[in-house]
């Protein structure tokens, strides 16, 4: 299974080798959607594919190095009645979220291709788009 | 076989008019060619909804006792024009709030249109006639005398498509274009925009009755910039050209159709919907109605180009921009529209359900706009 994970590192756990622990111990295939980590810390949004068993495993290890865990489920939120369908999300998210159907022309988002960066934010005229995380 | 205005709309007053959009008049002229197509068809509607920054509405507050001249007008923190009679004013769809960020004078007119009260706060100079210096009230759509909108420069024929060659990302009125040429932006209808499918506007004219907004409106004018001497190809314009200026009843529009706009770093507009139906009253005029996105055209610019006249990088369809990205010298460019297509569809259909439902006539134009017009210049001089 994939899920989708927001971890928060502070200074003192930051130079923890996180993705490698992912790998040996608990043999999850993590890939890093996005980074942001300076000298104070910062945050780093991760999916995650394994069992179930070491995917709840593996947030256990996180929490226990002072790791913040937030997982990532519909942390966009779009509201219907302030969207117009216009399109100005569509190729500015880097994850492919949103597409066209080209029956309908409704924008669709894809909330597991989400990767919670925001672009969309400032790319829409109307608002409608709101980070939840 | 020719038809007039009048025997449409007398055919629409029995309930016999034969009504299809510019999408549906693309088969139906392919199936059965534009003259077999003229003879059964009687109006071609087309729409548009997108960003139409050169819009507005004239208000009239009513006087109040004592009453004032107001010279420095506030609605919900927006200035709106005080250079008009005692209380008139002008709001415009682009003036922005003094407080409240991202919002606008076109956000006012929406939230009118949503039967929302609005704070007004006005002052003037205190005269003989109009003692009051200022005043702080509140008013809604209901409570005007007159409210109506008046857009000097709407539905573009046609309009270029943005990208970005630059390493920074890019705010603009053409939305967000990221750095590097991974995307690309477009807002004209396409084969559903009212102008493209009269393209050199045989049958609308001043005084053409149109959708506007969820009501009914009318072309008031040519819009400004509106411009005759652009390249064709297909019989259509290949970038801006003719535009229209629009005027309707605030009061009979509906929040669904007008909406304020916050284009991030750029300021606020406002999206129009609007429709303009096409009466088929020749072979020609069914032809033009069946223009498709395979045959409409628009150039790609540079908007890292600061300068107003920003050179053609290459040419592509509207069926290429629709298809979601476009190739450039070996580079893929994803394209995202600003304009809502959706929308587009949605007014083509409804003016379609007006006119067959016998609620909507259509109006002989009083005069032509321009054939020949160009648009200048502002040169700066010492």
């Amino acid at each position: 299974m994939d899920r989708k994970y927001k971890l928060v590192f502070n200074d003192h756990n930051l130079q923890e080798s996180i993705t490698y622990a992912l790998v040996t111990k608990f043999d999850l295939e993590p890939s890093v959607l996005r980074a942001e980590i300076d000298d104070n810390g910062g945050m780093m949004i991760v999916r995650l594919r394994g069992s179930e068993e070491s995917i709840d495993n593996s947030v256990g290890y996180l929490n226990e190095i002072g790791v913040e865990t937030v997982l990532l489920n519909k942390h966009i939120y779009r509201d219907m009645d302030k969207c117009i369908d216009c399109g100005s999300c569509v190729s500015i998210c880097p994850a492919r979220a949103f597409s066209i159907d080209k029956e309908t022309w409704d924008i669709d988002l894809n909330f597991e291709r989400c990767i919670a960066c925001g672009s969309c934010l400032t790319a829409c005229p109307t608002h409608a788009v709101t980070l939840t995380i | 076989m020719a038809k007039t205005i009048e025997q449409i709309n007398e055919k629409i007053r029995s309930g016999k008019a034969v009504v299809c959009t510019a999408e549906e008049a693309i088969d139906l002229v392919r199936s059965k060619g534009a003259e077999k197509a003229a003879e059964e068809v009687d109006v071609v509607t087309t729409g548009t909804f997108g960003a139409m920054c050169s819009s507005g509405a004239f208000l009239n507050f009513g006087h109040s006792d004592p009453p004032i001249r107001m010279c420095n007008i506030r609605v919900n923190g927006v200035e709106a024009y005080g250079g008009l009679a005692a209380v008139d004013t002008y709001v415009g769809a682009t003036a922005v709030s003094e407080t409240i960020k991202g919002y606008g004078g076109a956000h006012v007119i929406e939230d009118l249109l949503a039967g929302k009260r609005i704070e007004l706060e006005a002052w003037g100079p205190g005269t003989d006639c109009y003692v009051r210096k200022n005043i702080r009230t509140s008013f809604t759509l209901d409570e005007l005398n007159e409210a109506y909108l008046y857009n000097p420069r709407n539905t573009y024929q046609n309009y270029g498509i943005a990208t970005n060659t630059s390493d920074r990302t890019l705010h603009t009125y053409m939305g967000k274009l990221l750095p590097r040429m991974k995307n690309a932006t477009y807002s004209s209808a396409g084969q559903l925009s009212p102008l493209l499918n009269d393209p050199h506007l045989d049958t609308i004219g001043v005084g053409t009755r149109i959708f506007l907004g969820g009501g009914i409106g009318y072309v008031a004018w040519q819009g400004t910039q509106f411009n005759t001497q652009k390249p064709e190809k297909n019989g259509v314009p290949i970038s801006g050209s003719r535009t229209l200026a629009l005027i309707g009843d605030l009061k009979q529009m509906s929040n669904k159709y007008i909406r304020g706009l916050d284009i991030y770093g750029y300021g606020t507009s406002m999206a129009v919907g609007v429709g303009v139906p096409i009466p088929i009253l020749n072979a020609d005029i069914m032809k033009n109605c069946a223009i498709s996105d395979e045959e409409i055209f628009a150039n790609m610019m540079d908007y890292s180009i600061t300068s107003s006249s920003r050179p053609a990088m290459q040419q592509y369809s509207y069926a290429d921009l629709r298809s979601g990205s476009i190739e450039y010298e070996g580079h893929t460019i994803r394209t995202s529209p600003l304009s809502s297509y959706k929308y587009a569809r949605a007014i083509a259909n409804e003016l379609k359900d007006w006119i067959e439902k016998g609620e909507f006539e259509l109006t002989v134009p009083s005069f032509s706009l321009p054939k020949e017009s160009g648009v200048k210049s502002l040169e700066i001089r010492e």
